[in-house]
């Protein structure tokens, strides 16, 4: 799970993952994808559009409610993964691979440093527990 | 902040990594392994739910039958010993309080299984008219002298068997042909010692059984089911369940300001009897006067309806919706609610608003899934 450890976490439970030295792989947490249970719609704007760092991007919907994704980072979305928004399952399946949602050309890299590494994800869903 | 209440099979749930939410001021399992999984192991298999939340109260004593005519939408009078009868309990303008089943026991003794969340709810109803039929004397039948109600929910449990190997697995287990009793019908045994209350029951639209047993043997049975092959669900699948299979949910699609009329309800509705509480103002309601009515419809565009969300036609708002979802035995999404009686026929197209987006679906027939009965 090396991958993991090179992530960056939001906690809205997105994650961060640098592709190239400007674009980035953008997901949901595996914690996120086992809370909503079976997913059945993913909505996500088309590529070409901007997203803004912890403002809404898109949506999830389970069988039992709606959730809505915060973009972890500022930037233009490059590509969609078409195929998890065809198949949803693929999400619970794979949440840090093939799960991956949008991919993103960074306006400014520094906003990395406001996200969470690995670590501080865990002791941040830790800290959650009653 | 308030404890909520926990059935005795609670520490299963939690051993088993059941994902636990409120449900009405008990803690109960929503799902498993996946609500989806769950709904199709019960139509294919068998699947159980703990539904001890569910309330149970023994209504016993020589004028329990006609105190329950006074109370419930049925004639009690016509209800044989050993069967069980759908019905609804009206407030005295006739809307819903809560709808649950009964079950004679024999001539004197009664069960009767209120919603969680409306349990308290009834049993004060219960005991409302029967301190205000006391000053009522000129009506010679409502003197309850003889009639005993106790809440035995706390001492007993009730877990679910639903899908079509229940009758078979259970047999098993219990070491008893159920394949005698009939729907709505129900057996007591015992059963290692206990005494078992069997019913041909359930909210799923699948085959299947509700057991109520003493809360001291509720983890013995489930283990015993488990062992067997019946796979644990959760609420989560059982809301699904009975989506599919149209049955209502009080709280969702009806509350005590809905009247059975208006949900579809009325053959569950003898008005010739007078001494009813509910009979002179269900009476009054003529069915060509309702202005709003239930009705079911599936989704042509993708988007999942969920209580609350308006119906419209064309831009014109003409309802609500009360229950929807996912259903992956029909692949299709399906909800129900209330629209103004003039769009509800069959096929109408109909607008959803979801998330401010106005998404298109159409008038379909409930209940939405039908199971095959065998031979």
């Amino acid at each position: 799970m090396s991958k993991e450890k090179e992530m960056y976490y939001s906690d809205e439970h997105e994650w961060v993952l640098m592709k190239t030295d400007n674009t980035v792989f953008i997901g949901i947490t595996k914690f996120a994808s086992d809370n909503l249970g079976d997913i059945v719609f993913i909505e996500l704007p088309e590529a070409g559009n901007d997203v803004t760092q912890f403002e809404q991007f898109g949506e999830i919907e389970s069988v039992k409610a709606v959730s809505e994704l915060y973009s972890p980072v500022s930037g233009n979305i490059s590509q969609i993964n078409e195929s998890v928004v065809q198949n949803p399952e693929i999400l619970s399946d794979s949440p840090y691979e093939e799960g991956w949602l949008i991919q993103v050309e960074l306006k400014d890299k520094s906003e990395l440093e406001n996200l969470m590494n690995l670590k501080d994800y865990e002791s941040f869903l830790e800290s959650g527990k009653d | 902040m308030t404890t909520n209440k926990k059935t005795s099979l609670f520490q299963k749930h939690v051993d088993e990594n059941a994902r636990i939410v409120d449900f009405g001021g008990w803690d109960m399992p929503v799902q498993y392994e996946g609500i989806l999984k769950e709904v199709n192991h019960v139509r294919s298999k068998a699947g159980m739910f703990d539904v001890s939340h569910m309330g149970r109260v023994n209504i016993t004593g020589k004028d329990s039958e006609s105190f329950l005519n006074r109370v419930l939408s049925f004639n009690t009078k016509k209800l044989k010993p050993g069967r069980i009868k759908y019905g609804v309990i009206c407030n005295k303008n006739g809307g819903i309080i809560d709808d649950c089943v009964t079950l004679r026991k024999n001539e004197t003794d009664f069960l009767i299984i209120p919603n969680a969340s409306n349990t308290d709810l009834v049993l004060n109803w219960f005991n409302q008219i029967l301190v205000s039929d006391k000053y009522q004397t000129s009506i010679d039948t409502l003197k309850w002298t003889n009639i005993q109600i106790e809440n035995i929910t706390a001492t007993t449990a009730m877990i679910a068997i639903q899908g079509p190997e229940s009758e078979n697995k259970l047999s098993n287990i219990l070491q008893t042909d159920l394949s005698k009793i009939k729907y709505f019908g129900s057996i007591k045994i015992k059963f290692q010692n206990q005494e078992l209350i069997i019913c041909r029951t359930g909210y799923t639209g699948e085959d299947g059984f509700e057991v109520i047993t003493p809360v001291d043997f509720a983890t013995s049975l489930w283990d015993l089911l488990k062992k067997s092959g019946v796979h644990p669900c959760g609420l989560g699948s059982r809301d699904i369940l009975r989506l599919e299979a149209g049955l209502l949910l009080h709280g969702n699609d009806m509350n005590s300001n809905t009247n059975p009329f208006e949900v579809g309800l009325g053959k569950f509705l003898d008005l010739s009897r007078l001494n009813y509480v509910a009979c002179d103002s269900l009476k009054n309601i003529k069915l060509n006067e309702l202005t709003k009515i239930l009705v079911g419809f599936e989704m042509e565009d993708k988007g999942i309806p969920r209580h609350g969300y308006k119906i419209k036609h064309k831009n014109e708002i003409i309802g609500e919706v009360t229950s929807g979802g996912v259903s992956p035995t029909l692949d299709k999404i399906i909800g129900i609610g209330y629209i103004s009686k003039e769009f509800s026929s069959l096929e109408t197209k109909i607008v959803i608003e979801i998330r401010n987006k106005n998404l298109s679906a159409k008038i379909t027939k409930i209940p939405f899934y039908t199971r095959r009965k065998n031979v």
